[in-house]
């Protein structure tokens, strides 16, 4: 019996059979209309096109990008140079939001890989928009470790007033070596590196495949900014849904056409391997160039939205901004975005709850850390007429009330309001708040009878 | 009162007695000492000697001589006796002297690893050296996997990890795997049949890997008793082994009582049940105060016991429980309160399932009593070495179920006091967990042309995987070449990868349980009761496309009964012997299974209720066999009747009391009678593994059934019914009223019989 057979009797559920092997001789694939450049460890594939800055991609010209402040998409993405506020307890409003985040977030299964940049990039050293190199890779699935390859490597680049877009690509995996070399190489040439989710997904596998190959020197790392992070930051609020492909659809009106759904990539590459033609692996190329315009030109659209004026926002984005703000510890700055989300100019769109109670919390806060008491107790005592959900400015009032203006039986009443609030939406939603919660509470009360007592 | 005294009063009780079938008493024995060896780093001695360890019992000082010597080594000693330290030495003082060298330990659950690292922590602490270690398991959270990959000089995981976290990753583990000194596999013995064939793959995956970053790790294992320890190891590991068994360790004398619950319908042979005797039996040593942990084989048994226990033994309002029950997934802090409980009186017994068996410590526990055989022998020296430690009386009692192994086993008290007759069986081999850890290997690393998996040749296997578009072959090497992740789909527990999932509907959808694909058809048809901990539940609709089963609680009085027309085809046959009165074989078969209907069954009465059709299409297995033709010579001068009943007597027989020396679930072993062989033509039993493939047990059972058909008339020759129950040849009602005869007369005959 055959092992086909056999195999198929023991119950294993395997693809029908596919065509055959082809030859692995065929080193320059059928129509490929790029170069070859020999190295030392064999032959390297690449497709070159310097496109003209002016070219528009969407609504907006590649060369957007080199008048953008560099600075700021720099701190956009997160290196202020200091970690933001680390101190900081999440308020409850943000509980299901940070978790979204850790989720989203979350060690992938093939690991993590959020490597610190070192001191130099940290501060920025050399940063400009002519000092990054643009990366986005195509593979051979999604499911990541030893077993995934990268088969296209999507660099580009700002010279002069020309954008460079090299796309390195494995005819066959016994060809990886020189590709990965090579990619090495051009990665030296940039202090830093701008992706898309690459932090997570395309740098931890080229770092996988370099260690396969047991390559050295290891594979340098540009300061690595990942533009998903600022995205989903500035963006999630108004839009939802932060993939790539819907950001450059809303926010650069970039219309692809016969652009390949990204799942069918691996089953295209496969198919390119058995009979070694390029045109089945061309929209690929297409797609992976896409993708890079959209990095570049969606990367200036981030930092134009800090330009714009707070009246031209929407509620999300003020929000949006004033949490980036907070984050770079601009506390000014992020207070007149939280105004902008709570007092809008006339005639702007009715505010949610959640939207009104989330800036609230924050604004309140940011005045009592500077000192803007007045201000703080009267955004929380609106907070608390409106019939506000949060336990935030009950506690915060009963904390000025009993310290600041010394009178502990109006810092009573308050936390009894708030107990008796955790009680009625507990009868009401199911438990809310923490048992944690709800025995600071109750310490607090017994503290605040202590001092009523002594009185 | 003491234990001692108990016991002593015990002894001199006729209606105890009366039950008991043998009462061994194990004489205390002296601790043998050995120096620490001469390669011992002075740092390890001090901090040892600081903490009371001025010598080591024999058997460790033997272990980390012949791991100094470069051996890999099997240590089997019983529980407590400091196997532990025995493997944590040799590779504390290899860390010492070359800190970059790393060590594996696998262990099957991670409520061992977790105990595992709460002791290496306190020896390296006394040591006060840096040296890291970490479990790496699904608990791990992200931040702290990165530090454990880089630098944990000792890496603490299971199998299962290993085979999904670690192998597919391996260029994250870069220092582990450069630096890969010793593999430590803790409870080796629990590696056997479909989960130590496929342990067996992943520890050729992981050697493969090691050799690719230019290390060649030793082993280190540690197993219970079995018959066949260095044989099983040495197939795990695929190399030469040093078996170590001298124990060193002192101990206390041990008392260990078979106790037969007595029979209360001698007819149909029915005796009291285990659970109410070890109820009784628990109560008795406990209200004599003498700490005492019972054994139960199920959750549900667990749970009745302890309601049992603690309304005789009520904890008061504001006071503790006296009574704990003791679950799998405690974790270590729970447990250490029940030790501590334990220690200062307030908790005087413990009720667990099997999960205690597994080397856990709880210490101060003076009797144990097992309800019912728990599946080997090992796990019920592992479950009595539970009570008593290293000096003192302790107690171990051992009450039988009427299952037909329990009633075997109580009557034969040599198996638990001889050289245990189990054998770990594995078999790497098996062709579909060989493919299966093929692609798995193959996606961590490309095979080379006439590379194998371990000393196993996989290119038809490379060729078959390529055809089917999973390997691309170029360049002279196997490049995975699809979009999965083998390692997921795969899971080490059971052969088929594909389980049906049950999900309970009756609120809120939420799966409580799997069946695999082969007992789906008659557990899980359309219409079936379904038991799971103990509650019932009514199969709604069967996705069989998706392998979900949705179900619904349900509150009735009666149970489902598939029938499954069973044919067995022999496709090629591998080994033969005959003899003038029977025929053996081992070969491979086709075992077609068709589910056909199924019974209501009322419980208590079992009268038939009702009954309906499965529509399900066939299944077809291909496995290995043993089978058995009997040749007219001995079934000649047989009625009808008589050979009918002899085949089904047999069938029942063989079948239970075979998994007991092939260390296996009873279900592992399918056996069918049939009266008119299709393979010979003569009355036939067959019995083939239910795993596609096979695993060993049908194959080893061509070699020992010898020793099966007698200790299989022991059985039905001892049993006290008068035509057959349950315990032995089956029910009269099913199996005929000549039945229990016929079936001694051809046993007698086969295990007297010359085969050529």
């Amino acid at each position: 019996m055959d092992l086909g057979t056999k195999l198929g009797m023991l119950g294993s559920r395997n693809r029908s059979p596919q065509q055959g092997r082809t030859d692995a001789a065929g080193f320059l694939p059928a129509g490929f209309p790029g170069k070859r450049q020999e190295t030392p460890l064999g032959p390297v594939f690449y497709l070159e096109e310097v496109l003209p800055a002016n070219l528009n991609h969407g609504n907006r010209p590649l060369a957007s990008f080199l008048k953008t402040e560099a600075g700021l998409l720099f701190r956009l993405c997160g290196r202020s140079g200091a970690p933001a506020q680390p101190n900081r307890q999440p308020l409850p409003s943000e509980i299901s939001q940070v978790v979204d985040e850790i989720a989203v977030a979350e060690e992938p299964p093939f690991g993590d890989n959020e490597e610190d940049l070192s001191p130099r990039h940290q501060a920025g050293e050399g940063f400009s928009p002519e000092s990054i190199l643009f990366l986005d890779t195509e593979t051979t699935g999604l499911a990541g470790g030893t077993g995934t390859y990268v088969f296209l490597v999507g660099l580009g680049y700002f010279v002069g007033d020309s954008f460079v877009l090299r796309q390195y690509f494995l005819p066959d995996y016994h060809l990886e070596p020189p590709l990965l070399v090579a990619v090495a190489q051009e990665m030296r040439r940039f202090p830093y590196l701008l992706s898309f989710n690459g932090k997570v997904f395309d740098w931890p596998l080229l770092v996988t495949r370099f260690q396969l190959n047991r390559l050295t020197p290891e594979l340098p790392e540009p300061g690595h900014l990942d533009f998903l992070f600022p995205a989903r930051r500035l963006w999630r609020e108004s839009l939802g849904s932060c993939s790539l492909s819907n950001l450059e659809t809303v926010l650069l009106a970039v219309q692809r056409e016969g652009d390949v759904p990204g799942e069918l990539i691996p089953s295209l590459y496969f198919d390119f391997l058995r009979h070694k033609d390029f045109s089945v692996i061309a929209p690929v190329f297409a797609h992976n160039r896409s993708d890079l315009l959209s990095l570049v030109t969606l990367a200036s659209r981030a930092v134009e939205q800090f330009h714009r004026p707070a009246d031209q926002l929407t509620a999300e984005e003020n929000l949006a901004r004033g949490r980036f703000y907070e984050a770079l510890g601009e506390k000014d700055k992020a207070i007149l975005a939280y105004e902008k989300v709570l007092w809008p100019s006339a005639g702007s769109p009715r505010l949610s709850p959640n939207l009104r109670q989330r800036s609230a919390e924050r604004l309140s806060l940011l005045y009592k850390e500077m000192g803007r008491h007045q201000e703080a107790t009267r955004l929380w005592h609106q907070m608390v007429d409106s019939g506000t959900l949060s336990l935030l400015p009950y506690v915060e009032l009963a904390k000025y009330y009993e310290h600041k203006a010394k009178d502990p039986l109006r810092a009573r009443s308050l936390v009894l309001a708030a107990l008796e609030m955790a009680r009625r939406r507990h009868g009401l939603r199911g438990d809310q708040f923490t048992p944690r919660e709800k025995e600071e509470l109750r310490h607090r009360l017994n503290r605040l009878e202590e001092k009523i007592r002594r009185q | 009162m003491s234990l001692e005294q108990l016991l002593e009063r015990l002894r001199n009780d006729p209606s105890f007695l009366a039950s008991v079938t043998a009462w061994k008493v194990l004489p205390p024995r002296e601790a043998r000492m050995s120096p620490f060896p001469a390669r011992t780093d002075p740092r390890l001695i001090q901090a040892l000697r600081a903490r009371g360890i001025a010598s080591l019992y024999s058997h460790q000082a033997l272990a980390m001589e012949e791991v100094l010597a470069g051996d890999n080594v099997v240590l089997v000693t019983p529980t407590a006796s400091g196997k532990t330290l025995a493997y944590n030495l040799p590779v504390l003082n290899q860390i010492l002297s070359d800190p970059s060298s790393r060590a594996l330990y696998l262990f099957p659950t991670k409520a061992l690893s977790q105990d595992q690292l709460a002791g290496l922590y306190e020896l390296i602490g006394a040591l006060g050296e840096d040296i890291k270690t970490f479990t790496y398991d699904g608990d791990t959270s992200p931040t702290a996997r990165k530090a454990i990959r880089n630098a944990g000089h000792i890496v603490i995981t299971n199998p299962d990890m290993l085979h999904t976290g670690i192998l597919p990753h391996h260029t994250k583990w870069i220092r582990l795997f450069e630096n890969l000194r010793y593999v430590v596999i803790d409870e080796l013995h629990q590696y056997r049949g479909i989960f130590g064939s496929h342990v067996g793959n992943v520890l050729r995956r992981l050697k493969r890997i090691a050799a690719f970053y230019g290390s060649k790790p030793q082993f280190i294992l540690t197993s219970a008793t079995i018959a066949n320890p260095r044989e099983l190891a040495a197939t795990l590991v695929e190399e030469e082994v040093t078996l170590i068994e001298e124990n060193g360790a002192p101990a206390g004398e041990k008392h260990l009582i078979l106790y037969n619950p007595p029979v209360v319908n001698q007819q149909l042979g029915i005796r009291r049940s285990s659970l109410l005797e070890a109820r009784r039996l628990a109560l008795e040593f406990l209200k004599a105060g003498v700490k005492t942990i019972t054994f139960a084989r199920s959750r549900l048994f667990v749970e009745v016991l302890l309601t049992y226990l603690r309304e005789a033994f009520p904890g008061g309002p504001g006071r503790r429980e006296r009574v704990r029950g003791y679950r799998g997934g405690y974790l270590p802090l729970e447990r250490r309160e029940i030790e501590r409980g334990l220690r200062q009186g307030e908790v005087l017994g413990i009720v667990s399932t099997n999960a205690l068996e597994l080397g856990i410590d709880v210490g101060e526990l003076q009797a144990a009593i097992i309800t019912g055989y728990p599946g080997s022998i090992a796990s019920v020296w592992q479950q009595a070495g539970r009570a008593g430690r290293r000096q003192g009386v302790s107690a171990a009692i051992v009450v039988a179920s009427s299952a037909p192994l329990d009633q075997f086993l109580i009557s034969h008290p040599d198996y638990f006091l001889g050289r245990s007759p189990e054998l770990g069986l594995v078999n790497p081999d098996n062709l579909y967990i060989l493919a299966n850890h093929t692609k798995c290997a193959a996606f961590e690393l490309p095979f080379a042309d006439g590379e194998g998996l371990g000393k196993k040749t996989v290119d038809d296997l490379l060729a078959y995987f390529e055809e089917q578009g999973l390997l691309r072959h170029t360049a002279s090497r196997w490049y995975w070449s699809t979009d999965s992740f083998p390692a997921e789909d795969i899971s080490l527990r059971s052969a088929a990868s594909e389980n049906f999932v049950i999900v309970d509907t009756t609120a809120e959808p939420r799966v409580i349980g799997e069946v695999d694909r082969l007992s789906a058809p008659t557990l899980i048809h359309e219409g079936a009761i379904y038991l799971h901990q103990g509650e019932q539940y009514q199969v709604e609709r069967l996705d069989y496309e998706n392998f979900k089963a949705y179900v619904r609680r349900v509150a009735v009085d009666y149970y489902t009964d598939a029938e499954l027309a069973v044919q067995i085809k022999v496709i090629e046959v591998f080994k033969e012997s005959r003899s003038d009165l029977a025929a053996r074989f081992f070969g491979d078969v086709l075992v077609t299974a068709l589910p056909t209907m199924y019974k209501k069954v009322k419980f208590h009465t079992h009268e038939n209720i009702g009954a309906g059709d499965i529509h399900l299409p066939e299944e077809q297995m291909h496995t290995a066999a043993y089978f058995l033709s009997l040749e007219p010579a001995l079934t000649g001068t047989m009625t009808r009747e008589e050979l009918e009943g002899a085949v089904l007597g047999l069938s029942h027989l063989v079948g239970n009391v075979a998994p007991f020396y092939l260390m296996c679930d009873p279900r592992d072993l399918q056996s069918v009678p049939q009266v008119k062989g299709t393979f010979t033509g003569n009355p036939t039993l067959y019995l083939y593994d239910s795993y596609p493939g096979g695993i060993g047990l049908s194959e080893r059972l061509f070699e020992i059934d010898r020793i099966i058909f007698s200790s299989a008339l022991d059985l039905v020759a001892g049993c006290p019914c008068e035509n057959g129950c349950p315990s032995c040849v089956g029910p009269a009602n099913e199996v005929g009223p000549g039945a229990k005869g016929a079936t001694e007369k051809v046993l007698r005959a086969l295990a007297e019989q010359r085969l050529k």
